[in-house]
């Protein structure tokens, strides 16, 4: 820092009792209102704290698996049962831990990265949590009741389908992974909008911490990713419960479809996993090496290539299915160039590691990061190994298969979080934890896990296939599957020596030294409830290491915001790619509705899943009625003037547009509903690559041109009135009667639009369960309305707020953001109309 | 205090910073797109495939050419913060170079293989 910018920008000594106003502000609520928290910290240690107990008990049905087949011709499971394990193990490992554990950091650590009080979405990410933890639990829970899938973790149809899996064991995972997606989409929604504009001052994307630009990463990956497991889902459960013939071959369906939509989830899925953790590898490594990351910007770029990459490789999943050439050349080249950017990580770390001189710390971190890189590079050789077709013929459904995922999967993230849960421990609790003990539970996990997994690549080779219940003693298997299953064993000392470390030392609370590693980023300044007592300018990647006076500076209220000039909670928003100061955002605290809306969203997926349609009804309803109460205090307006935050700088409260977080929320929302389409379009054309015949025949049934037409005049028209109630909005104080009726003929044309178009084909007596072609009709139409169905809610709330005064031409955020999904929904819907009228007609008779 | 702005900027670094792999996809896309128009539909002939794919990687490379030449030469990313601008610079360098590849290894492969029999 120049010795300019070293002058103070909050005058000091700071007022009394500022401090103490931080304190009663920012407090967590005690006794039982502890559930309506939203303090980041509180909520992303609820949710690590969730996502390792799901780790725990996917690694005690790990166990029962390894035992069953420790020994050849095993009958210590029944084989129904141990269908339910592994596909427990793996749905749990993947939706209830992995990601969960990731978003759970990104929570918990941004903020305090990016020296904010907060993330812009408290409630949330609260919401994401609650869900998230009522719906994981009873999702697990099914494993006692014979209730549990026994499809294998990615439901491959037909084995899924209602004829082969009847019963409720298939839907309880269907329906129980939709609403657990919801939860990732609400935390990627936070964390991009967090990244983006709640950095402090100064920070523009250059210096952003690696770990920030690779939960981005993470977060824009989920985006696009879920939306097509959410479709998949929904065409699976909705052919299993109605019979429409998505996947069904002798009505044009195709399994197969399942298979694409999957794995352009499944295979992002495992870098969703590996960015972040190798984020936090990248924030760990310069710390223990004593020196600046090598290759910042080489390590974004690969960041963001393995972010692409990773899209363009699902179809190596799906190798020996018998798909055109094209695809098996580029997804395997594809695959193979992944290696890539992966490599370009490792090395920039083997170079930050060498600039060291020698000087790096072996504490417990240094280790999980160490043994990471050991079992993660094994992960990536065999990775490329599989990558080639011919090899992947052969070791295809194997156990290579499943040493492969796991040394990358565990060695890729499994360390990794535990290495970060050692180093970011002071800033949550009071003392360290043990390093004795650390240093056990790694060479325990460690040695554990290679004895476990390398064996595994052996058995693989010798032809065991993957989820067999037992074998012959004849195979030769036995001894290398008793290795393996003492390895398991041994992992699992690792981690109850873990769980031991935390009993005896974890307890949360105020930090203890504040920069025990003598790391050089934010989160490492001193911290309380509201993080740090100002938000410091920073001016370079390791700005504690670059100033050593900013900690004591920070502390003293010199920098930004040192207090609570609106009386509530608030943090900075600042400006995407610089970081300037822009306003300041009045957040909200803790509340019960947020909470009351994720049991119930939980309650209506779960009691659909066991066909209590009525109940579950009842409990949609309430969790929209809880979200409307939790948003209808949220938008406050400009109730306050200018407020001074430091540095000369007099910020608004209340912004719309463009520059608004709830505006970028709202963007960010319709990518993925974008993606969803998306993934609708490409299932689309897909079904129709493989049965044309069926757009054939359904030619016949498309309605005349006029009312697609009408349709589409009728959207544009609901695009127009929405447009005309904003402008018809009267100056606060007046209640625009005129906008309301406007809001009103905008959801009423719109839903017109879509009604005609839905009546159109079933006037000509096209039913969704004859044909793919007609089930993919009325899914176009489904999603669309289910769009149109927010729409409705979003703008009778809307003229509530006409009504009782809080929305007018000054205070317009509800009825901006309505607007804008409405926009999108005539986009989506015209495109629909386009492709459902108009890609029949022009193609052309069968080559 | 400086008055609201649009994220106009963010959307042209962002567009620009991802341009190169978005055209990557976007050549697959067609790639592949085109091949079963080809072979599932009366609507391209299918000696026209070779053609279409040569004309396609051509446009993608000298879109990629393009704006390569033009953050090069024209320096896009101006910014007042050099750091900011050397960044943006240097990831979308490196993104352009490596999507070029790609281009380059999807058209080769469209080359290599059957037309249609490659789908059957």
């Amino acid at each position: 820092m120049t010795d300019k910018d070293r002058q103070t920008i909050s005058p000091v000594p700071r007022p009394a009792g500022e401090e103490e106003d931080l304190l009663r502000i920012w407090a967590t609520p005690k006794g039982w209102r502890l559930p309506t928290a939203v303090n980041n910290t509180v909520i992303g240690l609820l949710y690590l704290g969730a996502a390792f107990l799901f780790f725990v008990l996917a690694g005690i049905l790990a166990l029962i698996m390894r035992t069953q087949l420790a020994v050849p011709g095993n009958d210590f499971v029944n084989q129904d049962l141990y269908n339910q394990l592994f596909t427990m193990h793996g749905t749990t490992m993947m939706f209830l831990f992995a990601v969960p554990a990731m978003e759970a950091l990104g929570v918990l650590l941004l903020p305090q990265m990016l020296a904010a009080r907060d993330l812009p979405f408290p409630r949330l990410s609260a919401f994401a949590v609650w869900a998230y933890i009522v719906g994981g639990s009873v999702f697990f829970l099914t494993i006692f009741f014979d209730l549990a899938p026994q499809g294998g973790w990615f439901m491959y149809p037909p084995l899924t389908l209602t004829e082969f899996q009847p019963g409720d064991n298939a839907d309880f995972w269907l329906l129980g992974i939709g609403f657990i997606e919801i939860s990732a989409i609400a935390g990627a929604i936070e964390i991009i909008v967090g990244v983006f504009r709640t950095r402090p001052p100064g920070m523009s994307l250059d210096k952003l911490p690696i770990f920030g630009w690779a939960m981005l990463i993470f977060a824009g990956m989920i985006m696009v990713a879920f939306p097509a497991v959410i479709l998949a889902t929904m065409l699976l459960e909705i052919e299993r419960a109605f019979d429409w013939p998505f996947f069904t071959a002798e009505l044009g369906g195709d399994p197969l479809l399942w298979q694409h939509l999957f794995w352009f989830f499944g295979h992002p899925e495992v870098y969703i996993i590996f960015l972040p953790a190798a984020g936090l590898v990248s924030m760990i490594v310069p710390t223990i090496a004593r020196k600046p990351l090598v290759g910042y910007n080489l390590i974004v770029v690969a960041i963001a290539a393995t972010g692409f990459f990773s899209f363009g490789l699902w179809v190596h999943h799906m190798f020996t299915t018998g798909i055109p050439a094209l695809s098996l050349a580029f997804f395997s080249a594809a695959s193979m160039a992944v290696a890539i950017p992966s490599g370009i990580q490792f090395f920039s770390w083997i170079a930050t590691f060498a600039a060291s001189n020698r000087k790096i710390q072996f504490t417990t971190p240094s280790l999980f990061v160490l043994g990471m890189l050991a079992i993660f590079l094994i992960g990536g050789l065999t990775g490329v190994m599989v990558a080639m077709v011919p090899f992947n013929w052969q070791a295809h459904d194997t156990y290579f298969i499943v040493a492969h995922m796991h040394y990358v999967l565990v060695g890729g993230m499994v360390f990794p979080l535990f290495a970060g849960f050692y180093y970011w421990v002071p800033i949550l609790a009071k003392r360290q934890l043990s390093e004795r003990l650390g240093r056990w539970a790694f060479w325990l996990m460690f040695i554990g896990f290679n004895v476990a997994f390398l064996p595994m690549h052996f058995t693989g080779l010798l032809g065991m296939p993957r989820r067999v219940w037992t074998y012959s003693e004849a195979m030769g298997w036995g001894p290398l599957n008793l290795v393996s299953t003492l390895g398991a064993f041994t992992i699992a000392a690792g981690v109850l020596v873990f769980i031991v470390d935390l009993a005896r030392n974890f307890r949360v609370g105020e930090g203890g030294k504040d920069n025990p590693f003598g790391a050089g980023t934010l989160e490492f300044l001193p911290q309380d409830v509201y993080s740090t007592r100002s938000i410091p300018h920073v001016s370079s990647r390791y700005p504690l290491w670059d100033d050593p006076d900013l900690p004591r500076a920070v502390a003293a209220g010199e920098h930004y915001l040192p207090n609570a000039p609106t009386g509530g909670r608030e943090t900075l928003i600042t400006s995407p790619i610089h970081a300037r100061p822009q306003y300041v955002i009045q957040m909200p605290g803790p509340s019960w509705s947020h909470v009351l809306a994720a049991v119930f969203t939980a309650a209506f997926f779960l009691l659909l899943t066991v066909k209590l349609v009525t109940p579950a009804l009842i409990c949609g309803a309430l969790a929209i009625l809880s979200c409307l109460v939790w948003v209808w205090g949220i938008d406050k307006g400009p109730d306050k003037g200018p407020i001074d935050i430091g540095g000369g700088l007099h910020l608004p409260v209340y912004v719309t547009g463009p520059m608004a977080h709830g505006w970028w929320a709202m963007i960010v929302l319709m990518i993925v509903a974008g993606s969803l389409f998306f993934a609708y379009l490409f299932s689309y054309l897909y079904l129709w690559t493989v049965s044309p015949d069926a757009w054939h025949a359904g030619r016949p049934y498309l309605p005349g041109a006029l009312r697609p037409f009408l349709s589409a005049l009728l959207l544009i028209s609901s695009a127009g009135m929405i447009w005309g109630a904003r402008h018809r909005l009267k100056i606060p104080g007046h209640r625009s009667l005129v906008s309301a009726g406007f809001i009103l003929l905008a959801a009423l044309f719109a839903g017109t639009g879509l009604g005609l178009e839905f009546q159109g084909h079933w006037g000509q007596g096209l039913r969704p369960q004859s044909s793919s072609y007609a089930a993919m009709v009325y899914l176009g139409i489904i999603l669309s309305a289910q769009i149109m169905l927010a729409i409705l809610i979003m703008c009778f709330y809307c003229i509530a707020r006409i009504l009782a005064g809080k929305l007018d031409r000054i205070r317009v955020a509800s009825l901006e953001n309505t607007s804008l999904l409405l926009y999108y929904l005539v986009g989506q819907a015209l495109l629909g109309l386009l492709l459902i009228h108009g890609f029949p007609r022009i193609m052309g008779p069968l080559a | 205090m400086t008055p609201p702005r649009s994220p106009v900027k963010f959307l042209l670094y962002g567009a620009l910073s991802l341009s190169g792999i978005l055209a990557w996809a976007g050549h697959f896309g067609l790639a592949y797109g085109v091949q079963h128009l080809v072979c599932q539909s009366a609507l391209i002939p299918a000696n026209l495939w070779h053609v279409i794919l040569a004309a396609a990687t051509g446009l993608f490379i000298a879109c990629i050419g393009l704006v390569f030449w033009n953050i090069r030469s024209r320096n896009v990313f101006r910014d007042p913060d050099g750091d900011v601008s050397q960044f943006y610079t240097y990831v979308t360098l490196t993104l352009l170079a490596v999507s070029l590849f790609g281009i380059l290894l999807t058209a080769i492969a469209g080359f290599m293989i059957p037309v249609c029999g490659s789908l059957r």
